[in-house]
C-alpha cells in the first residue's frame, strides 16, 4: 500500500508535465544543434543621419573601453630596463631644468606575464645576458634569432596573467597597444585593418602586418579591447607585424623545456637580387654570397657568386631569410643548401658554428678592459667584448678617477682592485667621460662549478704603459 | 501590495487598478482575462510598452534616439539598476519560517532555471561554431541569468496560492541578483582574486552607502534636505558599482537590505522618496533596452534557447520548488512565473555597460526580445482561478 501510495505521488500530473517539458526542451535542443552559424556577414556604415552625427560617441565609447581595457592588462605588464648608454649619464641641476637631453633615453622593453612564473620579452635587438632586478625579473631563457626572451617572475605576487586571445585578429577591429614609456605603461588604441598574413622567416610561421602607416614600437603588447592578449609588434623589412599570441606563447613554453638556444651562422655575407643580377644569375630569389670567410664552415662548400636558394630544402627568398633560416640550425649539425652557380643548380652541405653572443663569456673573472696610465687615474684604451667592463658600461676613453677606496688610481693598482673583488661581489669606480662624472659598478659574477682557476689569479685585465 | 519593480504605487497604478479593460478590448478579453489571473494589470507589464517604444526611437528605426545619447543616459540607467536593487532588498525579509522556505524554494528555482538555459545555450553555441569575443561561459551565464527572474504582483483579492507565488517571485531576485553580479565581475576580470576583488568592492560599496544613507535620512533637517540625501545615496551606488565595473543591482541590494535591517525609518524614507522617481526611471531603463536592440543574426539565435529553455527550467523549477512548497502546485507555480520582469533586462543591460562588445549587444537584444515572447507565453499559459486551493 505505501509503496503504491509513493508510486502514485512520484506520479502525478505534474511529474508527468515535468517529464513532457523536459522530452520536449531535449528534442529541441537537438534540432536547434542541427544548425550552424552563418559567417558574419560585412560590416555596414550606419545609414541613419542623426547615427553619423553621433560619431563622437564612438570615441568616447572607445577611449573609455581602452581606459577599462588599460587597468585590466597592465598588472600583467612589467616594464624592464635594458643596458644601454644612456644609463651611464650624470645630471645636474642645470641639466635637467635647461639643458636639451643630448641622448636618447635609456632603452626600454616591456615583459608579458604569460603566467603566474613567467613573462616574455621581445627586444627586437640583442637580448641583454641580465637585466635589472629592480623589475622582479631575471632571464631564463633567450632565443637570440629572434630577439625573444623568457624571464622568470621572482616576485611572489603583484601580478596577474591574463588569458589568451579567444578572438580574430585578422578582423578589421581596434586593439589595445601596450608600450613602455619612461613614466609607466602607456596604452592606447590601434587599429588593426589590414592584418594580412605573411611567412616571417625569423617566426617561421604567418604573421600578420599592420601596415607601414601603423606606428607601434618594436616589442609592445596587443590585447583586445576585452583584454585578451593578442600579441606582440615587431618590425618585420619596414612593416610593422604582430606576432599572434598563441605562437608567442608556444615559443615561450618551448624555449623554457630547452633553455638558451645557440644561434648559428656559416660566416658569409649576402646580398639581395636585382633586375640585373637575376638576370646574371639565372635566379629570380635567394641570398647573392657576396663574401666567404676563409676559415669559416662555408669556405669549402661556397664560393663568391653563388645564390643560396634553399635552406634545408626550404625555399629562402631574401639574403635575411637565408641567414635567419641557417641560424636557426644547431651549430655543428648538417645543413643542406640549394645553391645556384653560374647557372646550374647543386646541393652543398655546411655545417654551421655557434655565433659567440655578448655575454657568452660572462662567467669569466676578468675585468675585460686595457688601461694605461693617465694624469687623473687610469685611461681605458680598449674594452673587449662581454667582458665586466663592458658589462658594466666602460667604453674607451673613459678614465678612471677612482676604484673602490683608490683614488686616481695607476692601472696596476685599479687591477689589484678588482682582483680583491671576491666572486660575486661589485666594484664601484668613478670615471670621466667627456667632462661627465659617472660612477659604474663592475660586478665579477660567480666562476662556473667546473671552470678551471688561473695560477696566478692574472689576467683579469691589461695593463698598458 | 507592494510593486517591488516600480517602488511602489503611485497616482497611475492607481488609475489603472480601478480601470475596467476598455470595451474595445474585448476581442482579445482571453488573454487579458489570463493576464489578470496573473494579478498583473493588461499594462502593468511595463516591459511590452516601453521595450518596442525604445526600439522604435532607437537608432534601429527611427534614429532619434541616437547612440550618442544612449551613451550620455548610462548613468541614469546605473541609477534606476541601483534603485531596483535598493527595492528587492528591502523586499528580503527572512524573519519567520515561512519566509525562510519560501526563499529557499525561490533560489532552487532560479538556480535550476539558471542552469537548465545556461547549459542549454552553452552546448548550442559549441554546436552551431560561434565565434564569440567573449568567454561562452559567461555569455550563457548571463542569458540564464537573466531567465531566471520572474515577475507578479500581489492584489489583495487573491488567495492564499497567489500569495506564496508571489512571495517566490520577489525571493527569485535574489539569486539572479547575486550570479548576475557574480557574471559582470568575471568580465575582463583578470584571474579569480581580481573578479573576487571587483564583487567584494561592489558589496563594499553598498555597505558604505547604506550606512551613509541610515547616519543622514533621518537627520534632515526638511524634506527637500532628506531628498537630497536620497539622491545622493542612489548616485553613490550606482557609480561607485558602475566606478569598479561591477552591478549596481548588488550594491543597490545590500544597501536595501541594510536600511530593512537596521532600527530605525530608513527603508520607509528611501522608500517613499525612490517611489517619487522610480517610474521614470524604469521607463528610461525599458526605452534605453529597446534603443539597444540590434536585430542581429546573433540575437536571434540566442533568441531561442532563452525563450524555449527558460520555459523547460521554469518548469523544471517549479517542480523542485513544489517539494520544498508542498501546498503549491508545480504547473500553477511554472505557469505564475512565466511572466518575466524587467530585472532580466536590467541585467542584461548592465552586462552591456561592462562589456562592450557586439556579442554582450546581442545578448541584451535577445534578452529584451525574449523577455517579450515571455509575456506572450504567460498570457497563453496563466492557470486558471479554480485551480487554487
Amino acid at each position: 500500500m505505501d509503496h503504491d501510495a509513493g508510486g502514485q505521488r512520484l506520479w502525478t500530473r505534474e511529474t508527468r508535465l515535468l517529464l513532457i517539458t523536459v522530452g520536449l526542451s531535449l528534442a529541441v535542443l537537438l534540432v536547434l544543434a542541427r544548425f550552424r552559424f552563418p559567417d558574419q556577414e560585412p560590416l555596414e556604415l550606419p545609414t541613419q543621419p542623426l547615427q553619423r552625427l553621433a560619431a563622437r560617441a564612438a570615441f568616447d565609447d572607445l577611449s573609455a573601453a581602452v581606459a577599462r581595457a588599460g587597468e585590466r592588462v597592465r598588472p600583467s605588464l612589467r616594464i624592464v630596463p635594458l643596458p644601454g648608454p644612456a644609463e651611464a649619464r650624470s645630471f645636474s641641476l642645470e641639466d635637467v631644468l635647461w639643458n636639451e637631453p643630448d641622448e636618447p633615453p635609456a632603452p626600454l622593453a616591456l615583459a608579458y606575464r604569460f603566467r603566474p612564473d613567467a613573462a616574455l620579452m621581445l627586444t627586437q635587438s640583442r637580448v641583454p645576458p641580465s637585466i635589472p632586478p629592480v623589475a622582479g625579473l631575471s632571464i631564463a631563457a633567450v632565443d637570440e634569432v629572434r630577439g625573444f626572451a623568457v624571464l622568470r617572475v621572482e616576485e611572489e605576487s603583484g601580478g596577474s596573467w591574463q588569458p589568451l586571445s579567444t578572438s580574430n585578429p585578422l578582423a578589421p577591429q581596434y586593439l589595445l597597444l601596450a608600450e613602455p614609456t619612461q613614466a609607466g605603461v602607456a596604452v592606447r588604441p590601434l587599429f588593426g585593418g589590414a592584418a594580412d598574413p605573411f611567412v616571417d622567416p625569423q617566426w617561421n610561421q604567418p604573421i600578420l602586418a599592420l601596415g607601414r602607416d601603423v606606428h607601434a614600437p618594436d616589442g609592445a603588447f596587443v590585447f583586445s579591447l576585452e583584454s585578451a592578449f593578442v600579441g606582440a609588434v615587431i618590425n618585420r623589412l619596414g612593416v610593422q607585424a604582430i606576432v599572434p599570441a598563441d605562437a608567442l606563447v608556444r615559443a615561450a613554453e618551448q624555449l623554457l623545456a630547452e633553455g638558451r638556444r645557440p644561434t648559428s651562422t656559416i660566416d658569409v655575407r649576402v646580398q639581395r637580387l636585382d633586375a640585373s643580377l637575376t638576370a646574371a644569375t639565372g635566379s629570380p630569389r635567394g641570398a647573392l654570397v657576396t663574401e666567404v670567410a676563409p676559415d669559416g664552415p662555408a669556405a669549402a662548400a661556397l664560393i663568391p657568386g653563388d645564390v643560396i636558394v634553399a635552406v634545408a630544402g626550404r625555399a629562402v627568398d631574401t639574403p635575411e631569410s637565408a641567414l635567419l633560416e641557417i641560424a636557426r640550425h644547431a651549430p655543428g649539425s648538417p645543413v643542406p643548401l640549394d645553391v645556384r652557380r653560374r647557372g646550374e643548380r647543386l646541393q652543398v652541405t655546411v655545417r654551421p658554428r655557434a655565433v659567440r653572443a655578448a655575454g657568452a663569456d660572462r662567467t669569466s673573472g676578468a675585468l675585460g678592459a686595457a688601461l694605461r696610465p693617465d694624469a687623473a687615474g687610469s685611461r681605458v684604451q680598449s674594452v673587449e667584448a662581454g667582458g665586466a667592463a663592458a658589462r658594466a658600461g666602460l667604453e674607451e676613453g673613459d678614465i678612471v678617477t677612482w676604484a673602490g677606496d683608490v683614488t686616481a688610481p695607476a692601472p696596476a693598482r685599479a687591477l689589484a682592485a678588482w682582483e680583491e673583488v671576491p666572486a660575486g661581489a661589485t666594484l664601484l669606480a668613478g670615471i670621466r667621460r667627456g667632462g661627465m662624472s659617472l660612477v659604474v659598478a663592475l660586478r665579477k659574477p660567480e666562476p662556473p662549478a667546473d671552470a678551471p682557476r688561473p695560477a696566478d689569479g692574472r689576467g683579469a685585465g691589461t695593463v698598458r704603459d | 501590495m507592494d510593486y517591488r519593480e516600480t517602488g511602489g504605487v503611485d497616482q497611475l497604478d492607481v488609475n489603472l487598478r480601478e480601470a475596467a479593460a476598455p470595451p474595445r478590448l474585448r476581442a482579445i478579453d482571453f488573454l487579458l482575462r489570463t493576464r489578470v489571473a496573473l494579478g498583473l494589470q493588461p499594462v502593468t507589464a511595463p516591459a511590452v510598452l516601453f521595450v518596442p517604444l525604445g526600439f522604435v526611437l532607437g537608432p534601429q528605426v527611427l534614429g532619434l534616439l541616437p547612440r550618442t545619447v544612449i551613451t550620455h543616459l548610462d548613468p541614469a540607467v546605473t541609477v534606476a539598476l541601483a534603485a531596483i536593487g535598493i527595492f528587492i532588498g528591502m523586499g528580503l525579509e527572512t524573519g519567520d519560517r515561512e519566509n525562510r522556505r519560501l526563499l529557499g524554494a525561490a533560489s532552487v528555482q532560479a538556480f535550476l532555471t539558471i542552469l537548465t538555459v545556461a547549459s542549454a545555450t552553452l552546448w548550442l553555441m559549441s554546436q552551431w561554431g560561434l565565434r564569440l569575443d567573449l568567454a561562452a561561459g559567461i555569455v550563457a551565464a548571463v542569458m540564464g541569468i537573466a531567465a531566471s527572474v520572474s515577475s507578479a504582483s500581489a492584489p489583495d483579492r487573491l488567495g492564499e496560492t497567489h500569495r506564496l507565488i508571489t512571495r517566490i517571485a520577489e525571493f527569485d531576485d535574489v539569486v539572479s541578483v547575486v550570479a548576475g553580479a557574480i557574471a559582470v565581475a568575471a568580465v575582463g576580470a583578470a584571474g579569480i582574486e581580481h573578479g573576487l576583488l571587483r564583487l567584494g568592492e561592489v558589496v563594499a560599496a553598498g555597505l558604505l552607502a547604506g550606512l551613509a544613507g541610515w547616519l543622514l535620512f533621518e537627520r534632515a533637517h526638511s524634506i527637500a534636505e532628506r531628498g537630497v540625501f536620497v539622491i545622493g545615496a542612489l548616485a553613490l551606488i550606482g557609480g561607485a558599482a558602475e566606478y569598479v565595473n561591477g552591478s549596481p543591482l548588488l550594491a543597490g541590494m545590500v544597501a536595501g537590505i541594510c536600511w530593512k535591517r537596521l532600527p530605525g525609518r530608513a527603508d520607509l524614507i528611501i522608500r517613499n522618496d525612490v517611489s517619487r522617481f522610480q517610474h521614470p526611471l524604469v521607463v528610461l531603463l525599458l526605452v534605453v533596452a529597446g534603443a539597444l536592440v540590434e536585430v542581429t543574426p546573433l540575437a536571434i539565435w540566442l533568441l531561442a534557447p532563452f525563450v524555449v529553455f527558460r520555459l523547460a527550467g521554469k518548469v523544471i523549477g517549479a517542480w523542485a520548488a513544489s517539494w520544498v512548497v508542498p501546498s503549491l502546485r508545480a504547473g500553477d507555480l511554472a505557469a505564475y512565473l512565466l511572466a518575466p520582469g524587467l530585472l532580466g533586462i536590467g541585467l542584461a543591460l548592465n552586462f552591456v555597460q561592462v562589456s562592450s562588445t557586439e556579442v554582450a549587444a546581442a545578448v541584451a537584444s535577445a534578452v529584451a526580445l525574449g523577455t517579450l515572447a515571455s509575456e506572450v507565453l504567460a498570457l497563453l499559459a496563466a492557470p486558471g482561478r479554480d485551480r487554487e486551493r
